[in-house]
């Protein structure tokens, strides 16, 4: 919730985040991974993308003065940086020892 | 007739039994023809010919699952697939306190005819919410029914049978089974449930597997019997209810026995399989029986970890030799 703007009215952020962001729209990948989602008719696909909150919701805070486009900018950016660094990390980690299929089932070892 | 995997046999076990009786009916995710005939495509064909009678749903489990109890209480015999095994949690409600118990409930007023079709299994790298094997909470229901067929010709067999069945059934496919082919099914040709198959005869010691295990354990015991160790290798196909009389019948012979499953092994079908033998053949066994199973952790995604997850033959062939020791 840090990267949040700042200032939201007089409301706290999240309740106003539980009154502006429902998660109530059509996802727009397929089923899966590895599924290229030929079965969404065109005209739905298009209709979930025209409606997809998160752009709208990104131009309501520019015009409402949340938050200038530069900041939200800088937002992506940051978080873009974050999820790159640890995909990096994952891939050029070795792969793990056989016997940490043992750990972390619990907090403390049982046996 | 050439080898087939179990992709086609269930395919041609659903088709026969929609065939054959105007109530069987399919739910699932992506099941109908215009999705793609199902995940792996064992329903392929069947909304183009059945129509209406097959089914896509939307990806809500809980929903759909309670349709077909529904359904079937009202006398359909809905066959649902539950894309993997893992997300029986999702609709474990329908299935345990409805499915079920509605016969028990209502003093036998209530019959429940449906199947649940789902796949699963390790070894695929799809992680710890996809790969479980979770036969064991089922068996553990009274009122279901689980079946784990090992091959394309008992997938047809018994997925005939299940279909028949007044009362509700799980049927757990072994993913890699759908695409390793084997002998061919005899269309029409149903398996009874509860009966278990004596894959090898032998006599020295019992090995008892189903679904995947039956991959892994013929190949030892064909090592086992060239040093002159003969082992009778039993297939128990129909999980819940357990095939007692062959499984004792054989331990009483051979006097040893080992249980093999992909399924974690604590509190799994294995001890269950195991108490039941110490309980009726104390006397008569020549060592206590032993379990080959998966680790007692989460399905791991990393490939180092999923092969340590998961027992190997070299655990089975020890099991075997501490039997003999």
């Amino acid at each position: 919730m840090t990267r949040l703007p700042k200032s939201v009215g007089n409301e706290p952020a999240v309740y106003f985040l539980s009154n502006m962001l429902r998660p109530n729209r059509v996802r727009r990948i397929p089923h899966l991974i590895g599924d290229m989602g030929e079965y969404i008719p065109k005209d739905v696909y298009a209709a979930a993308v025209a409606a997809d909150p998160y752009p709208k919701f990104r131009t309501k805070l520019v015009a409402e003065n949340h938050a200038t486009a530069a900041e939200l900018d800088a937002i992506d950016a940051e978080i873009k940086a974050e999820i790159d660094e640890a995909e990096a990390f994952a891939m050029n980690s070795p792969p793990p020892d056989a016997r940490e299929v043992k750990r972390d089932v619990y907090a403390y070892e049982i046996a | 007739m050439s080898n087939v995997n179990m992709i086609q046999s269930l395919n041609w076990a659903l088709h026969d039994a929609m065939e054959a009786d105007d109530n069987v009916i399919l739910f699932g995710e992506e099941i109908a023809d215009p999705e793609g005939g199902g995940i792996v495509k064992i329903s392929a064909g069947l909304s183009t010919k059945f129509g209406s009678r097959v089914r896509s749903t939307p990806i809500s489990e809980m929903g759909f699952m309670g349709a077909a109890v529904g359904a079937a209480v009202a006398g359909m015999k809905p066959v649902v697939e539950i894309m993997l095994m893992n997300f029986v949690a999702v609709c474990m409600d329908q299935i345990t306190n409805h499915a079920a118990k509605l016969r028990f409930m209502s003093g036998g007023q209530t019959s429940v005819p449906m199947v649940i079709r789902t796949m699963t299994g390790s070894g695929f790298q799809n992680g710890g919410q996809h790969s479980d094997f979770l036969e064991a909470w089922f068996c553990h229901t009274p009122g279901i029914k689980v079946v784990m067929p090992s091959n394309a010709a008992d997938a047809y067999g018994l997925l005939r049978s299940a279909i028949d069945d007044p009362d509700p059934v799980l049927f757990v496919d072994y993913l890699n089974n759908y695409w390793t082919p084997s002998a061919p099914p005899t269309r029409g040709e149903k398996i009874p449930l509860g009966k278990a198959r004596i894959h090898g005869a032998g006599t020295d010691v019992t090995v008892i597997g189903y679904s995947r295990s039956m991959l892994d354990i013929p190949p030892v015991a064909e090592k086992l019997a060239k040093e002159g160790i003969s082992v009778e290798v039993i297939d128990l196909r129909t999980v819940s209810p357990l095939d007692m009389d062959t499984i004792l019948t054989s331990v009483k012979k051979t006097g040893r026995c080992v249980v093999v499953h992909e399924a974690v092994k604590s509190f799994g079908v294995g001890a269950e399989v195991s108490s039941r033998i110490h309980e009726s053949l104390f006397k008569e066994l020549k060592a206590p029986v032993q379990r080959v199973a998966s680790n007692d952790s989460p399905v791991p995604y990393a490939p180092p970890l999923e092969a340590a997850f998961l027992y190997s033959h070299a655990d089975i062939e020890a099991a075997i030799r501490k039997t003999l020791a």
